[in-house]
């Protein structure tokens, strides 16, 4: 049992994550200076190469399909081990999703274990350094071009009309939700992050009853929340097109605006440098010709 | 007597050995379709009636088990 | 709790393991009864009343059927022994048909009520009628498809005087709720699994070092094998209406390989834990894709719902009055084969439909059953047919090329089936299927098309290499070799080394973290 538990550690040494993936571990440690975290909202509604054309701006798009407070903190935490950044962007969407007991006893098992032994952390870079004459690698380029967004360039829309009715209902934070939020809030804290939480519009999810709650926590934490939902015109959100599963996410059509809104917001809120020209960043350069040719696959 | 059970056996299915085998049913010498027509043959032979309750693997595992619960049913009716 | 996670494996499991070695004997099932609540507790909560309604039904029930045994034994010898026997057969009767209809009721009730009002519901609005039954949020608990038939089984066993009554209600709380089986069975007979689960066997090296392994393959099929390949499966199945041709067949193939993967691998790892604890639990599968009939299919997949069917709905069925009788008339009019054939149409729809039924609400589960049933009558009928033209050509059914020619076939149907199995609904299962021969083009195998669907090139090669794993411990199995006693015969070096290596296997390539999303047992659900 002892030997076994050697060997794993032995191993964990060589599983550090590598370059050649299609993840935020494929960015160079300490090039980031923003990241965007959260669930499904976040990751199909903003795109960080629109920030590297307009501003210059470095950042990366972490968000997951279904990904829970939980885990979005501990994924932040550890991406911190190698990324520095000096803005994070909160989709407070999962404030307000919530998982049973077990897996949330399951994951923080997981997240322990994944520090002592992180070979069960990066157990899937074998994929980067076996059989590496299979990879594409311009298709990992390809991939990567997209800085952790996801997109689809289908149109279904949102018929339900005007979903935005003020009201004086609070929906709590509840449980481990904001206690995994405040940890976020303390982790970005001590480590001189400036917290942005904001709410991507989202007739399906979103409330005003939610947008009541997030602006209280956001108040008593001293943070900035930019409710996209109330700001719909600004954005120029257009329901007949800017969806593709009837208002559950945006698509890229929407996707575009919601970045540029918020971009502006970032230009004018934060000081985020601009790195074009910076040879540092030629990659960056390379990477958004991939991008536009993804985007022009998207019919854009 | 035996040798009537014997005999609907072998009609039943040749390939087994009635004398020797005791795990006729543990080990899926007698599928479902010859088990059917066997209890119905052995109800014509004997007068007896089998219902669910017999069917268990000890009294149809070996030859001289299904005599058993064959003599065991022709008393009980008594 | 997934019995392929962390905190199953390295936390519940260890400290059971240590309580329970530090227990005195006598006491151990205690304990292992006090983790199956807490573990039933930690999933389904308040639903943990229909576990203990269910237990205490069919410990009440089972003594009321001892009790009326007990009564008539009064009478034996007593010149009214006849009539009593009669009256106490026939209470024996109604007192098991309370139990059973309560246990059944209940599972129906939690799965199925929905599925019939709803359909109801278009049934009565395709008649105009204004009136709607009501649809229930009903929440049901964990593995009650499988402890309900453990109870039915029970109380059947009880009444058959198969196994004396349990006067112990928590020695009978114990069989129901064992937590490696609770999940997902495999569906134990009370005569077979409660002595052991009371013996409160000690831990010994050898029980934990071959339970051990075996957890240790079924993580491999588990969370390498069955895992990787879900990301696929889950987006052919869901976005079906944009592929055709190869990738659905490819979709609906991964997923007859996943559902086995997962299924047996989650037993592996339910049977290895219960063999640590000394207990040993019916085996559930058996190689099934060596299969050549349907019917042989299943005595190979899922074997204890197969033989609880048989025991409990397909025998007794057949063998009730009318039915005898209508196998009579049938032998009679129809001859020596095709007569039993026909005997068993009623019991075999029966069965196939419970079948269909259990595993889930829709009407693609009852084509499911009916897709068996059809099948295995056919398969039935034909047998004559098939061998009288198998001797015409000359063919030896034993023969290698014939016996490969029947697996594959049945790989094909044992395919189709799963698809309609998994599929969203019985029109999404016909659209599918349509589609592979619509949209056949070969070009897929070499457009690159197939690495679009979540799996990587590399993911496939571990895949195909994991497969032709577990296919060659299949053949090692068919021959009835046992590999853990062979490997543990090795020299140590070699042994450990063995076994290291395979745990380090599971650890590298399992399909777990980063953005794999976890993957729930398939069968908890049904």
């Amino acid at each position: 049992m002892v030997v076994l538990v050697l060997i794993l550690t032995g191993l964990s040494v060589v599983f550090r994550p590598k370059s050649t993936s299609a993840s935020i571990d494929d960015e160079d440690a300490g090039s980031l200076d923003y990241l965007v975290l959260g669930d499904s909202e976040c990751c199909t509604s903003f795109t960080p190469m629109e920030l590297w054309n307009q501003y210059g701006y470095v950042g990366y798009n972490c968000g997951v399909f279904a990904q829970r407070m939980q885990n979005a903190y501990y994924g932040f935490e550890t991406t911190l081990e190698s990324q520095a950044p000096k803005v994070v962007l909160l989709e407070a969407n999962l404030a307000f999703t919530n998982q049973n007991n077990i897996r949330i006893a399951q994951n923080a098992c997981d997240h322990l274990f994944g520090n002592v032994i992180s070979l069960y952390r990066y157990h899937n870079e074998w994929q980067n350094f076996l059989l590496t004459q299979l990879d594409d690698k311009h298709a990992a380029a390809k991939k990567n071009a997209w800085k952790g967004f996801h997109t689809s360039g289908q149109v279904t829309p949102y018929t339900g009309g005007n979903y935005v009715t003020a009201t004086d209902t609070v929906t709590q934070i509840a449980e481990p939700q904001r206690t995994y939020l405040d940890k976020i809030v303390e982790l970005c804290r001590n480590n001189g992050i400036e917290l942005i939480l904001y709410s991507v519009p989202a007739p399906r999810d979103w409330s005003y009853a939610k947008h009541n709650g997030l602006a209280a926590y956001a108040s008593e934490n001293g943070l900035a929340y930019v409710d996209l939902n109330l700001l719909q015109s600004e954005v120029g959100m257009d329901w007949s097109k800017d969806t593709y599963d009837k208002g559950d996410h945006v698509n890229l059509v929407g996707a575009l605006k919601v970045t540029t809104y918020l971009g502006a917001y970032l230009h004018s809120n934060t000081k985020l440098p601009d790195h074009r020209g910076d040879m540092a960043y030629a990659d960056w350069d390379a990477k958004y010709q991939l991008y536009l040719g993804n985007k022009k696959k998207l019919g854009l | 007597m035996m040798d009537q059970l014997l005999e609907i056996l072998e009609d039943i299915n040749p390939d087994n050995d009635y004398m020797a085998e005791d795990k006729l049913i543990d080990n899926g010498l007698l599928d479902s379709l010859s088990l059917l027509t066997l209890v119905s043959e052995l109800e014509d032979a004997f007068g007896i009636e089998i219902t669910p309750t017999d069917l268990i693997p000890a009294n149809f595992n070996s030859a001289a088990a299904m005599w058993e619960m064959v003599q065991r049913l022709q008393e009980a009716d008594k | 709790m997934q019995y392929n996670s962390l905190l199953y494996l390295l936390v519940f499991l260890p400290v059971v393991m240590l309580l329970y070695q530090l227990l005195p004997q006598k006491h151990r099932w205690k304990l292992l009864l006090a983790a199956s609540y807490v573990f039933f507790f930690l999933l389904s909560r308040k639903l943990i009343i229909y576990l203990l309604f269910s237990t205490g039904c069919m410990h009440y029930i089972g003594l009321w059927l001892n009790t009326c045994d007990r009564d008539l034994e009064d009478f034996r010898g007593a010149e009214d022994f006849h009539t009593q026997k009669e009256l106490t057969a026939r209470k024996k009767r109604g007192i098991l048909w309370l139990g059973v209809a309560a246990q059944i009721g209940v599972l129906l009730l939690l799965k199925y009520f929905n599925f019939v009002s709803g359909n109801l519901n278009i049934l009565l609005s395709k008649m105009s009628l204004s009136f709607t039954f009501p649809t229930l949020k009903l929440s049901v608990p964990i593995g009650i498809s499988f402890f309900t038939m453990q109870a039915v089984s029970y109380i059947v066993d009880v009444y058959k005087k198969k196994t004396p009554a349990d006067r112990n209600l928590w020695r009978l709380a114990l069989y129901m709720a064992f937590f490696p089986s609770i999940m997902e069975g495999p569906i134990c007979r009370y005569s077979e699994t409660a002595e052991a689960l009371y013996a409160g066997e000690r831990l010994t090296y050898h029980n934990i070092t071959f339970g051990s392994q075996r957890i240790v393959w079924g993580l491999f099929k588990k969370v390498v094998l069955a895992d990787r390949l879900s990301p696929l499966v889950e987006l052919v199945f869901s976005k079906y209406t944009q592929y055709g041709g190869i990738t659905v067949l490819l979709g609906a193939i991964c997923y007859t390989l996943q559902l086995y993967a997962d299924f047996s691998g989650c037993i592996d790892m339910t049977i290895g834990t219960a063999e640590m604890f000394g207990v040993r639990l019916p085996e559930n599968f058996r190689q099934p894709f060596f299969s050549r009939t349907a019917s042989e299919f299943w005595r190979r997949w899922h074997i204890t719902l197969g033989a609880w069917f048989k025991d409990y709905i397909f025998y007794p069925l057949s063998l009730t009055k009318w039915i005898k009788s209508m196998g009579k008339k049938a032998r009679l009019k129809f001859g020596r084969h095709v007569g039993p054939v026909i005997q068993t149409i009623v019991p075999l729809l029966a069965v196939w439909l419970s079948n269909g039924i259990w595993h889930g609400t829709g009407w693609n589960y009852i084509f499911f059953g009916l897709y068996y049933f059809v099948l295995i009558l056919t398969g039935n009928l034909l047998e004559p047919l098939i061998g009288k033209s198998t001797d015409l050509l000359h063919v030896s059914r034993k023969s290698i090329g014939w016996r490969a020619i029947q697996t594959v076939k049945m790989f094909c149907i044992i395919v189709t089936g799963e698809l309609f199995f998994k599929a969203a609904s019985l029109a999404a299962g016909f659209a599918m299927i349509k589609s592979i021969f619509t949209a056949f083009d070969l070009s897929a195998l070499s457009n690159g098309s197939l690495l679009n669907l979540n799996l990587s090139v590399k993911d496939f090669l571990v895949v195909a290499v994991g497969y032709l794993v577990v296919l060659a411990v299949g053949i090692v199995h068919e021959k009835g070799i046992h590999i853990r006693q062979q490997v543990g015969s090795w020299p140590l070096a070699l042994r450990w080394s063995f076994y290291y290596a395979a745990v380090l296997l599971v650890f590298i390539f399992g399909a777990y973290g980063g953005s794999y999303a976890p993957v729930d047992p398939l069968y908890a659900s049904f």
